[in-house]
C-alpha cells in the first residue's frame, strides 16, 4: 500500500525502502541516530501500552511531553551546581511530574464524568503548544541568547551521560528497562490484570467490584508520566534547551506501536527500533532523493488502518473455523 | 463569530448523526484535512469555487464510504481506524502539497463571493450577520433540516434506534448495515464540506495541518450538545465566539498586555470547560463505537 502511494508520486518503492534502511543501518551516523530516536518512541509506547490495555486512548502525549520537557529544562538549569547523580534523577522526575500534571485533567474527567479521553487529551495538546510558545518567549527565555527566543540550556551536570563506548546517551537503557517493567507489570501483577479486565469489559470489571475510576486515573497517569519522561530525556540527552517551535510528533507516531507489537511490551523493542529506522532513514533519504519526510506519516497512518482491518478479518476467520467444526 | 463557527457546526452536525446511529467517527479531523486539500487543489487548478466545493464534498463522501466498509462491513475497531485516518491525512496532505506545488508559491484561488442581504446588512452591529459567504448560510439552514429529520421522520427514528439498540432495529426490519453506510456517507459529506469551507472560504489557501484539531473540537461539541442539532448550533456559536474573541483581542489596543499565546488558547480551553460543564451528565448512545453483528 505504501508502495502504491510512492509509485503514484513517481518514486520507485524498492529504491526508497532500500535507501531508508541503508541510511539508517549501514553508516555509523545513521545507526547512532536510529538508536537515539528509538528512545522516546520506546518510552512513550511503553506507557501507551498500559493505557491501551486498559481501553484508554491517550492521544495527548505530545502535550505531556512538552510540559514534562519544560519542567525538566527548568530543573536542569536551576539546580546546576548539584552533582550529576543527583540532578539527573531530579530532572527526569520533574519530567514525569509535568507529564502527569498534563494527563491528570483528562484522567479525572474520564473517571468522574466519562468524558471521552481522546477528545480531551488531544485538545490539551494545543493548549500545551501555546503554553510552550508563551513560556519560551517570555518568562523562560534565556537573555543571553538574543537572536532567537530559547530557554536557558540545562547545566553540563544535568546532561545525560553516554553509554560507555558509544555515542548514545543512557536514556536507551532506561527505555529498555521501562519496556521490561511494563511487561512484568502487565503479565505478573494484580494491577496489570485489573487494567486488562477494564480494557476488555468495563461491565465485567464493575461486576467484579474493581475500583474502575482509580484504575482509569492510574493508567492515564502512567502514560502521562512516560510522556513527560520522554520529554525530559530529549531535553537532557539531545536538545539541552527548548525552542518555541519544538512540537514533538512522537506522541502521535507512537500510537500504532503498541498495536503492531500485539500489546506485548517486549515486542515494542524491535518495533520501535524499526520505526526509528524509518524515521531516521526517511529523514536522511529526504536529503538524498528529495522525497518529503511526510511520507512517514502516511505510512504510519495506513499501518494503523490496515492493522485494524486485518484484526477484524482475523476475527471473521476464527468465527468461520469454529462454525465449521 | 459565525465564520469561525461554520466548520465546527458542519462537522458536528454530521457527527451528531453518526454518533446517534452508534458510529463514532474519530477520523473527522482527517476527513476535513483531506477534503480541504482536494477542494483547494481542484478549486485552484480549475479556477472555480464550485468545482472546489464539489471535490471537497466528494472526497468526504468517498472517505465516508471507505470508513463504512472498514467499520460496518469488516467491523474493524472504529477508534483504530479513526486515529489511523487522522495520522495518514496529516502525511498525505502535506506530502501532496509538496508533490503538486513544490516549495514555491501556492496558486491563487478565485475570490469567494459574499452574499450581502441588503438592506439587513446595513443595520449596525447585527448587520454583519447578513454579510457572509454562501457556505455560512448553508450551514445555518442545515440546522433545522438536521433537527427535523432526526426527530420528526421515520429515517431519524430508525437512525436513533441504531445507536440505542441495533438488534431491536434489525428485528423491526431496519437494514442496520445499509443505514450505517448512509449515515457515514452523510458524516463524510459534512466533514468534507467543513474542510472545503476552511481552505476555500475562510483563508483561501492550504497549510499543513490547517484543521488544527477542529475535527476533535466538533466531536466534543456534539457531546456537550447531547446530540441535538439545535444545541450543536448554539455550542458551535459559543466556540466561534471564543475563536473570534482570540482574533479580536489582538486587534484591540488596550488588551495587548495579554500575551497572544494565552488568547489563542481560549477556544481550546473553552471546549474543555464546555465539556465539563455540559457533557458530564450526557448519556452516550449505548451502541456507540460497537460494531453490529447479526448472529449475537
Amino acid at each position: 500500500m505504501g508502495a502504491i502511494v510512492l509509485a503514484s508520486i513517481g518514486f520507485n518503492p524498492a529504491d526508497v525502502y532500500y535507501t531508508v534502511f541503508r541510511e539508517a543501518w549501514y553508516t555509523e551516523f545513521g545507526m547512532r541516530k536510529t538508536l537515539i530516536e528509538m528512545i522516546p518512541l520506546l518510552i512513550i509506547a511503553s506507557g501507551l501500552l498500559v493505557c491501551f490495555r486498559a481501553g484508554l486512548w491517550n492521544v495527548g502525549v505530545q502535550g505531556q511531553m512538552i510540559v514534562g520537557g519544560l519542567l525538566a529544562n527548568v530543573v536542569g538549569y536551576s539546580l546546576g551546581p548539584l552533582p550529576s547523580p543527583i540532578i539527573v534523577p531530579l530532572m527526569l522526575m520533574a519530567g514525569m511530574i509535568g507529564g502527569m500534571a498534563w494527563a491528570l485533567p483528562p484522567a479525572i474527567m474520564k473517571a468522574r464524568w466519562d468524558l471521552n479521553e481522546i477528545v480531551t487529551t488531544l485538545i490539551l495538546n494545543f493548549i500545551a503548544i501555546y503554553l510552550e510558545l508563551y513560556l519560551v518567549k517570555s518568562p523562560l527565555r534565556d537573555p543571553k541568547i538574543s537572536t532567537h527566543p530559547m530557554t536557558t540550556p540545562v547545566a553540563a551536570t544535568a546532561e545525560l551521560p553516554k553509554i560507555p563506548g558509544t555515542q548514545v546517551h543512557i536514556g536507551l537503557i532506561f527505555a529498555l528497562a521501562l519496556a521490561v517493567v511494563v511487561y512484568l507489570l502487565m503479565t505478573r501483577t494484580t494491577l496489570g490484570y485489573q487494567f486488562r479486565v477494564i480494557g476488555s469489559s468495563v461491565s465485567a470489571a464493575r461486576y467484579a467490584g474493581l475500583p474502575i475510576s482509580r484504575l482509569i486515573i492510574i493508567a492515564l497517569l502512567i502514560s502521562g508520566a512516560t510522556g513527560g519522561l520522554a520529554g525530559a530525556v530529549q531535553v537532557g540527552g539531545v536538545m539541552r534547551n527548548i525552542d518555541p517551535e519544538w512540537v514533538p510528533f512522537y506522541g502521535l507516531e507512537a500510537v500504532p506501536l503498541p498495536f503492531l507489537a500485539g500489546l506485548n511490551a517486549l515486542a515494542l523493542i524491535p518495533f520501535s527500533f524499526l520505526f526509528s529506522s524509518f524515521l531516521v532513514g526517511g529523514d536522511l533519504m529526504h536529503r538524498e532523493i528529495g522525497l518529503p519526510i511526510f511520507f512517514i506519516d502516511v505510512l504510519l497512518g495506513l499501518m494503523l488502518i490496515f492493522f485494524g482491518a486485518a484484526e477484524a478479518v482475523r476475527r471473521f476467520q476464527v468465527k468461520w473455523k469454529s462454525e465449521k467444526d | 463569530m459565525l465564520r469561525s463557527a461554520t466548520p465546527i457546526l458542519l462537522t458536528a452536525l454530521g457527527e451528531t448523526y453518526g454518533e446517534s446511529a452508534g458510529v463514532l467517527n474519530l477520523g473527522a479531523e482527517g476527513v476535513m484535512l483531506i477534503a480541504a486539500f482536494t477542494a483547494f487543489v481542484a478549486g485552484a487548478s480549475t479556477n472555480s469555487l464550485v468545482v472546489g466545493v464539489l471535490a471537497g464534498v466528494g472526497t468526504g463522501m468517498a472517505l465516508g464510504v471507505a470508513i463504512a466498509f472498514l467499520v460496518v462491513t469488516l467491523r474493524s475497531d472504529q477508534i483504530v481506524i479513526g486515529v489511523g485516518l487522522d495520522i495518514a491525512a496529516l502525511g498525505l496532505t502535506s506530502l501532496g502539497l509538496r508533490v503538486i506545488y513544490g516549495t514555491g508559491q501556492l496558486p491563487m484561488l478565485p475570490a469567494r463571493e459574499i452574499i450581502d442581504v441588503a438592506p439587513l446588512s446595513s443595520i449596525p452591529i447585527v448587520g454583519a450577520l447578513f454579510n457572509q459567504p454562501a457556505m455560512v448560510y448553508l450551514a445555518i439552514l442545515l440546522v433545522p433540516v438536521f433537527y427535523y429529520v432526526l426527530y420528526r421522520t421515520q429515517f431519524g427514528l430508525k437512525l436513533r434506534t441504531l445507536g440505542e439498540n441495533p438488534m431491536v432495529a434489525d428485528t423491526a426490519g431496519v437494514n442496520v448495515f445499509f443505514m450505517r453506510y448512509i449515515v457515514l456517507l452523510i458524516v463524510g459529506a459534512m466533514a468534507g464540506l467543513a474542510g472545503t469551507y476552511l481552505s476555500l472560504y475562510q483563508v483561501s489557501f492550504f497549510r499543513d495541518n490547517m484543521t488544527q484539531g477542529r475535527g476533535f473540537i466538533a466531536i466534543a461539541v456534539t457531546m456537550f450538545a447531547h446530540w441535538n442539532p439545535v444545541n450543536v448550533f448554539l455550542a458551535s456559536l459559543l466556540y466561534g465566539g471564543a475563536e473570534s474573541l482570540a482574533g479580536g483581542v489582538q486587534a484591540l489596543g488596550f488588551l495587548r498586555t495579554i500575551p497572544t499565546e494565552v488568547v489563542l488558547m481560549l477556544p481550546y480551553i473553552f471546549t474543555i470547560v464546555g465539556l465539563v460543564a455540559l457533557a458530564r451528565r450526557a448519556r452516550l448512545p449505548p451502541a456507540l463505537a460497537k460494531p453490529y453483528r447479526r448472529e449475537l
